[in-house]
């Protein structure tokens, strides 16, 4: 069917005028586009520009409270918005997942816990009524050319029946009929080992398995049309590279897939016509070589501008100095798994961090960056090695016969680098190993290792304001009156460039990247002498990144301020970088300088890496 | 033999009950919050006005009752015995001709203090081992746990007439065995809330700036522990109300002349059939006071929650 439309040239899928309201604000605005087979419209934005919106809308998928209106929205010579607005919700039943489908952000949320990754590819199959050992057998699908009177909602009877007499195990389990039909599936998207994974639930897979299979369910009743929501955006760089290759076969194979992003780096693989929105209304909309090579509009030179490039930002000011602020030497940490055995998250990390020196800390989900965040923090306990803050134990056990005590700069030997403080031997040894640090020895310094955590708001005491949010980090004692504390309040929220009218503001209230400012301010409060950012700019959209990554610069360069930035993303990490480490399975596979590193990659998976991220 | 086998099968349902309701409630709040915010005001706070004038009458009917109804609780009248409602005997007359409605308002005093003690020294016990438990060492936090899950082995009503045993008789030895069966929930729901919140959020970002841990966990936890076991108070409130009128029943808490709504049901039983207004009347003023409590702790829980109310 596609493979006739694209021979024909006609579009796809054509939408034209299309506006959606909600409580009489426009959130999307006079949204015009049409896609013909194996093309690609990306729809490119900031959160709240009204992509995922247009996505609903074409899905008739809008929440009650939204108005839609569109002049016409044509999915294979099927008007879809009769007069105006969308078709009755029954009619879009046999077109939804048949003729044009959605793959959705976050697969974890959007595939059911409860049933096995089979049973949920499965599902379109049954809906729709194409399990081949029965096709035909059940009239539910009606032909394309004669819809609106054709399509026959399924009775509360049928619905019933559906998952009550011998279907019931069809709605959690592979269905034995349509076995073969979803292994092939599974195939399609390049998931190894198609018949063992059907029967897993989506927990047992991992974040780029789980978003194969969501768009495997996507395409199970061969839909002409895919619209996929950030399919990406959770992703690791490596595993974003790799769905994204995937979706580009799906292209070539004759479906039309409308790509929604706040990332130009995905749209730009993919896409054929981008469209930029924001607030709403379309700004630019053309060819994909004309917006993103010779962008008209300002607004998407400077969504374009915000885009990381990998290059150093304020390098001038930002110079690392020669006392060393936090060493961690032979990290090690494992957990114990539920049946048995154990996972290494770190294997013998050494990283050491300089007055005003950023260490870059990059990796993939499972690559131990948290947990060494968690002990550098002194919030878990290693299970060897050891953490000196300003040459004083911060956290973890020196090794047999190690001293540290009194030996500024000269922190515990790592395995393999045994150095003169460790061999002054009985000097002010008391003979037995010290006993780790505790949290009580930790409290007084706790102020100066400060995080910046992704998730901002989960940190947040969601019922406080703003300014006792930042409050919270002054030290207590350091001032006096309660007008001296508001004043160093305004004080931090000038410095992270929040607006005094925020003050009285609830963490809810705010947008992604002023809740990442007051995090910084709250940390500043504590007047730390380290920052552990710990992908402090994943959870942001483009533009709001670029500028909490130039606060970090600016702050770094002002303060001098040490800084560890955790992140998975190198084009991030290279603008604030002086030394970078690569992790891998809590393994340190190559480190150094961050301009050296960048352009000469030496070991496979940091090339993996720059290629995934700055391409 | 047969109550306690009742009490039972009651015990087991409760919780899940409660917790399913929670959990419906907390995502249909989810969904909702933005959707429907504008048309949901409206209706809120006419919903609280509302339970807010209900439970300043019954505040004054148990404090101040003769202001409501002038009559003595327990004068009986022969001659008017199992009158149905009329205009002077509003709730009708039980069997011993005692006008029903001053017997309720009478009644609202015992009954909503039983109700409100046992409640509220559950919320206040619960809250204070619930966290404890929750941000203990383990080995504390192991004692707690055991103690409270060989108490929650026996049925609630069996717990509360086990402590009347021991204490003794009497109106008061009734609320303490109520409180003391019903704080197991309340401690368990607060310990696991507790936990939840230690490992992330505000509790953490709060000791990573140096704040010390009893003041972070009375900033950050505490108040979202509250706000959880609100939700349990307002449900358990009634059910302790009834709790408390099955012992009465059983002659170990009020003495029968005394009005008190749960005694009032259980005397008004055998009379279903036939006068029906001597148990609805005290059973429908419980609902009425559940509502009512349900409608004003709802936007104080939301605020608890995160002040979005």
């Amino acid at each position: 069917m596609s493979e006739s439309t694209a021979l024909t040239g006609a579009p796809l899928l054509e939408v034209r005028g299309l506006h959606v309201q909600i409580n009489g604000a426009d959130i999307v605005e006079n949204l015009s586009f049409s896609l013909a087979a194996g093309q690609c419209v990306g729809i490119v934005g900031e959160s709240g520009a009204g992509k995922s919106m247009t996505g609903r809308a074409l899905l008739g998928l809008l929440p009650d409270r939204a108005v839609a209106r569109a002049d016409a929205l044509i999915l294979d010579d099927m008007d879809l918005y009769v007069g105006g607005s969308p078709r009755p919700e029954r009619e879009w039943l046999g077109v939804r997942g048949r003729k044009i489908a959605l793959v959705a952000q976050d697969a974890l949320v959007s595939l059911d816990p409860l049933r096995t990754v089979g049973a949920e590819v499965g599902e379109p199959l049954r809906i729709h009524g194409l399990v081949e050992a029965r096709a035909g057998g059940q009239g539910r699908v009606a032909a394309p050319s004669q819809p609106s009177a054709q399509v026959p909602a399924p009775s509360f009877r049928q619905k019933w029946c559906r998952y009550s007499k011998n279907d019931v195990s069809t709605a959690f389990f592979v269905d034995l009929r349509m076995r073969d039909q979803v292994t092939g599936l599974l195939a399609r998207v390049h998931i190894p080992e198609p018949e063992r994974r059907a029967k897993q639930y989506p927990h047992q897979l991992s974040g780029g398995l789980r978003q194969r299979a969501l768009i495997a369910s996507g395409l199970a009743a061969q839909p002409q049309v895919l619209i996929a929501d950030e399919p990406t955006t959770a992703l690791d760089a490596t595993v974003q590279a790799k769905v994204l290759d995937l979706l580009g076969e799906i292209k070539r194979e004759g479906t039309g897939i409308v790509l929604i992003s706040h990332d130009l780096h995905v749209v730009r693989k993919l896409a054929d016509h981008v469209i930029v929105m924001r607030g709403g209304a379309v700004v630019e909309q053309g060819p994909a070589s004309q917006v993103l090579g010779a962008p008209t509009h300002p607004y998407t030179r400077e969504l374009l501008a915000s885009h990381p490039d990998g290059r150093p930002i304020l390098s001038d000011s930002r110079r690392p100095g020669d006392r060393e602020v936090l060493r961690g030497t032979g990290l090690t940490a494992r957990f114990a798994l539920p049946g048995g055995g154990s996972v290494t998250a770190a294997s013998n990390v050494d990283i050491v961090v300089h007055e005003g020196e950023t260490v870059g800390l990059v990796g993939e989900s499972g690559s131990g960056k948290s947990t060494i965040t968690r002990i550098l923090l002194g919030l878990h306990q290693p299970e060897a090695g050891a953490v000196t803050f300003l040459g004083q134990p911060w956290n973890g056990q020196p090794r047999n016969g190690q001293v540290w005590n009194g030996v500024p700069g000269g922190g515990p030997a790592g395995a393999g680098s045994v150095d003169e403080a460790g061999n002054v031997g009985g000097a002010g040894s008391r003979g037995n190993r010290r006993k780790s640090v505790t949290e009580r020895e930790r409290r007084a310094r706790r102020g100066d290792i400060q995080l910046i955590a992704q998730d901002a708001h989960s940190a947040m005491n969601k019922r406080w304001r703003v300014d006792r949010i930042i409050a919270e980090g002054l030290r207590p004692g350091e001032y006096a009156n309660a007008a001296a504390k508001a004043a160093r309040v305004r004080e931090l929220m000038d410095a992270v460039a929040l607006g005094p009218e925020l003050a009285g503001r609830r963490p809810h209230e705010l947008s992604g990247g002023q809740r990442q400012r007051v995090a910084i301010a709250r940390a500043l409060a504590a007047r730390p002498k380290i920052l552990l950012c710990d992908e402090p700019v994943s959870a942001l959209d483009v533009t709001a990144a670029a500028q909490v990554v130039e606060l970090l610069a600016k702050l770094q360069a002002e303060h001098g301020l040490a800084m560890v930035f955790i992140s998975h993303d190198l084009a991030v990490v290279g603008q604030l970088a002086h030394t970078l480490v690569v992790l891998k399975d809590g393994v340190v596979v190559e480190r150094g300088e961050a301009a050296h590193v960048l352009s000469h990659p030496e070991h496979p998976y940091t090339q993996e890496l720059l290629a995934a991220s700055i391409a | 033999m047969t109550n306690i086998v009742e009490n039972k099968g009651g015990r087991t349902q409760r919780p899940l009950k409660q917790r399913t309701a929670k959990r419906t409630q907390r995502t249909t709040k989810r969904t909702q919050r933005p959707t429907k915010r504008t048309q949901r005001t409206l209706g809120a706070t006419i919903a609280l006005i509302l339970g807010l004038a209900v439970l300043i009458l019954l505040a004054i009917a148990a404090l101040f009752p003769h202001v409501i109804a002038h009559g003595d609780p327990t004068t009986t009248d022969a001659r008017n015995v199992l009158a149905a409602p009329s205009l002077a005997h509003p709730f009708g007359t039980d069997q011993s001709g005692r006008d029903v409605f001053t017997r309720v308002i009478h009644g609202a005093g015992t009954s909503l203090g039983v109700g409100l003690r046992a409640v509220g020294i559950a919320l206040v016990v619960g809250v204070v081992l619930g966290a404890l438990a929750g941000l203990a060492p383990r080995w504390l936090d192991a004692i707690i746990s055991r103690i409270i899950e060989v108490v929650m082995a026996f049925p609630e009503f069996l717990v509360a007439l086990l402590v009347v045993a021991i204490v003794g008789k009497g109106p008061g030895a009734v609320a303490f065995g109520v409180t003391i069966s019903v704080i197991p929930a309340y401690v368990r729901l607060a310990r696991v809330t507790a936990r939840r919140l230690r490992v992330a959020g505000p509790f953490e970002a709060a000791l990573i700036l140096g704040v010390r841990p009893a003041r972070a966990a009375l900033r950050h936890i505490v108040p979202n522990v509250a706000a959880a076991l609100v939700g349990l108070a307002v449900v358990g409130f009634g059910s302790a109300i009834v709790a408390a009128a099955g012992l009465s029943f059983l002659g170990l808490g009020v003495q029968p002349p005394t009005p008190e709504w749960g005694l009032m049901m259980s005397e008004g039983k055998n009379q279903l059939a036939t006068a029906w207004w001597i148990s609805v009347f005290p059973g429908l003023m419980l609902a009425v006071t559940v509502v009512a409590v349900t409608a004003v702790a709802r936007p104080l829980q939301r605020f608890l929650e995160g002040g979005r109310a």
